[in-house]
């Protein structure tokens, strides 16, 4: 297998025409490919937050959360989509839907921030993912 | 001090439970295949059910216990395999040693730093992958093997063997079987010639070792009195483009012939990406007539496909490279040359996959692997692909307790309740 000799045929560099290349989602969503992890919204907790059931999450663990940040956090072994936030007496994770009071959580040891939720994945027209 | 071994804990069972909080300090153990023999377990499964044993004998433990049995789910293991690995390698040099363990080379450290570097990649592999690995830091492999060891039981799964007495008290109390590259058989003979511990065997007549054991054996040795007998392999660094070009011996103007040639190298160019577990972005297609005949028209030409998602699958890339070919092919040119360029290589074991493309198929993998094994066997051109390959079926195995693909299935995602 040799190589194109371009010198000596002059034959172009193949890049040279086309310097850019496609937009690509999967470069711009995941930053951190070994922390990135996509997971499926079930409920309608989040609605104010534009998730709805059956939405894709795309979840980064290499950035820390920040306040008021939505998060999937874990609670009794529970995988849960909320937004999250520290206060004197404990943790809080809110929902985005009035059927969804906030969750207040004193120990924190309690609540375990799995990763931070940094894209949604909706299908405005209803159809699943 | 100056080689790593990172070693994931009950990796298999690790992999489990990132989704499966709920498991947590639980009883879990991972069968292999045919849902058999127990390969991993977590700490809570250690007292209940040994490594290795067979399943069915141990039903009412299992019942009593109530431990959670897994079967082996591969794909997700090679998925966190590769994220592991990825995140050692912005650390050091790396010799990807087996699914979940690998060896960094330190060299490049101050030897001051070393225990706080791992510490911080213990932390970062945990937080970004969430798989608990123990690092154990010596100066040779077969010494940061047992430091790993050592390790697992510290809360900070970090452990150095720094002094020779340390070494000496850690193997005083090492059986032999616990070292690596000594098989029961090898313990077995070594105790026949007196050699009852892994101290007796670092103080042991390395001549004498030598020439009534394997040389394999006189490398361990040499490793545990500190001297590097086994060196890291580490991995060049990835190549950026493959390129496969030819030319034909005669000016070519069928259509089909052309077709024909792009598909050959084609599927040549991706096999070099598999055998370097890589993945190509791009794909370029290059045309060429004889420059030197200057009474024919020239035509040069090339055409640039990005890929809807990286792959090294054969069939897909040759679908594209005859696509391409055809677009730019024109009929009253004489060929003399055509090329395949794979570019924007990127290592296999990238993420999930892409949000707007098929799922980066295991089978397909599956298929390349036979391929290769296939190929190795008989030798190359034994087996080819015909311009339009179709997938074998994937073969099956038995996995009654088989966890969702979640890391490579769209339809097996992890859910969270919102």
């Amino acid at each position: 297998m040799s190589d194109i000799p371009r010198n000596t045929t002059g034959f172009p560099n193949p890049a040279q025409d086309y310097a850019e290349s496609s937009l690509n989602l999967q470069q711009y969503a995941v930053r951190h490919p070994e922390a990135t992890f996509f997971w499926r919204a079930q409920g309608d907790a989040m609605q104010g937050a534009g998730i709805s059931s059956g939405d894709i999450l795309i979840v980064d663990r290499a950035i820390e959360a920040h306040p008021d940040n939505v998060v999937v956090a874990i609670i009794g072994g529970e995988y849960l989509v909320r937004r999250w936030r520290r206060i004197a007496e404990g943790i809080v994770l809110s929902a985005e839907h009035p059927d969804h009071p906030p969750i207040l959580i004193e120990h924190e040891e309690e609540c375990q921030i799995w990763g931070v939720v940094i894209y949604v994945l909706h299908n405005p027209n209803g159809r699943r993912l | 001090m100056n080689v790593a071994l990172a070693d994931a804990n009950a990796f298999y069972c690790s992999c489990e439970t990132v989704f499966r909080n709920d498991l947590v300090g639980k009883p879990v153990v991972v069968v292999g295949n045919n849902d058999g023999c127990v390969v991993s377990r977590t700490p809570a499964a250690k007292p209940i059910i040994p490594m290795g044993a067979p399943i069915h004998q141990f039903q009412r433990q299992i019942r009593e216990h109530g431990v959670v049995i897994f079967s082996s789910n591969y794909a997700l293991y090679q998925e966190f395999s590769m994220r592991v690995h990825s995140v050692m390698q912005r650390y050091g040099r790396c010799e990807l040693f087996s699914v979940d363990e690998a060896f960094m080379d330190l060299t490049a450290m101050q030897s001051g730093e070393r225990i706080a570097a791992m510490q911080n990649l213990r932390a970062t592999i945990l937080r970004e992958t969430g798989i608990p690995v123990t690092v154990g830091i010596a100066s040779t492999k077969v010494l940061s093997k047992l430091a790993a060891d050592q390790g697992k039981s510290l809360p900070d799964g970090v452990y150095a063997l720094t002094s020779e007495e340390q070494i000496d008290a850690v193997l005083r109390h090492t059986a032999l079987e616990d070292i690596w590259y000594i098989s029961t058989n090898r313990a077995r003979r070594l105790r026949e010639m007196g050699i009852a511990d892994g101290l007796m065997l670092k103080q042991a007549d390395l001549a004498h070792i030598r020439r009534v054991m394997t040389v394999p054996v006189a490398r361990v040795v040499a490793e545990l009195r500190s001297i590097q007998a086994m060196p890291l392999q580490t991995v060049a660094p990835p190549r950026k483009e493959v390129m496969c070009a030819r030319a034909f011996g005669h000016l070519v103007n069928d259509l089909e012939e052309i077709l024909q040639a792009v598909a050959t190298y084609t599927a040549a160019a991706a096999r070099r990406l598999w055998t370097h577990h890589q993945m190509c972005g791009t794909l370029s297609i290059s045309l060429m007539t004889n420059s030197f005949r200057t009474d024919l028209p020239q035509h040069q030409v090339s055409c640039l496909v990005s890929l809807p998602q990286p792959t090294n699958f054969t069939p897909d890339l040759i679908r594209f490279a005859q696509a391409a070919a055809a677009q730019i092919f024109q009929p009253e040119m004489g060929y003399h040359r055509a090329g395949v360029l794979l570019a924007n290589l990127v290592s296999d074991s990238i993420v999930q996959g892409n949000l707007f493309a098929n799922d980066p198929d295991a089978k397909q993998q599956q298929l390349l692997a036979v391929i290769a094994a296939i190929e190795a066997k008989f030798g190359r051109g034994t087996i080819h692909f015909a311009a339009t390959g179709s997938v074998a079926p994937p073969w099956a195995m038995r996995q009654e307790h088989l966890s969702p693909r979640y890391l490579t299935r769209w339809t097996d995602l992890p859910i969270a309740r919102a």
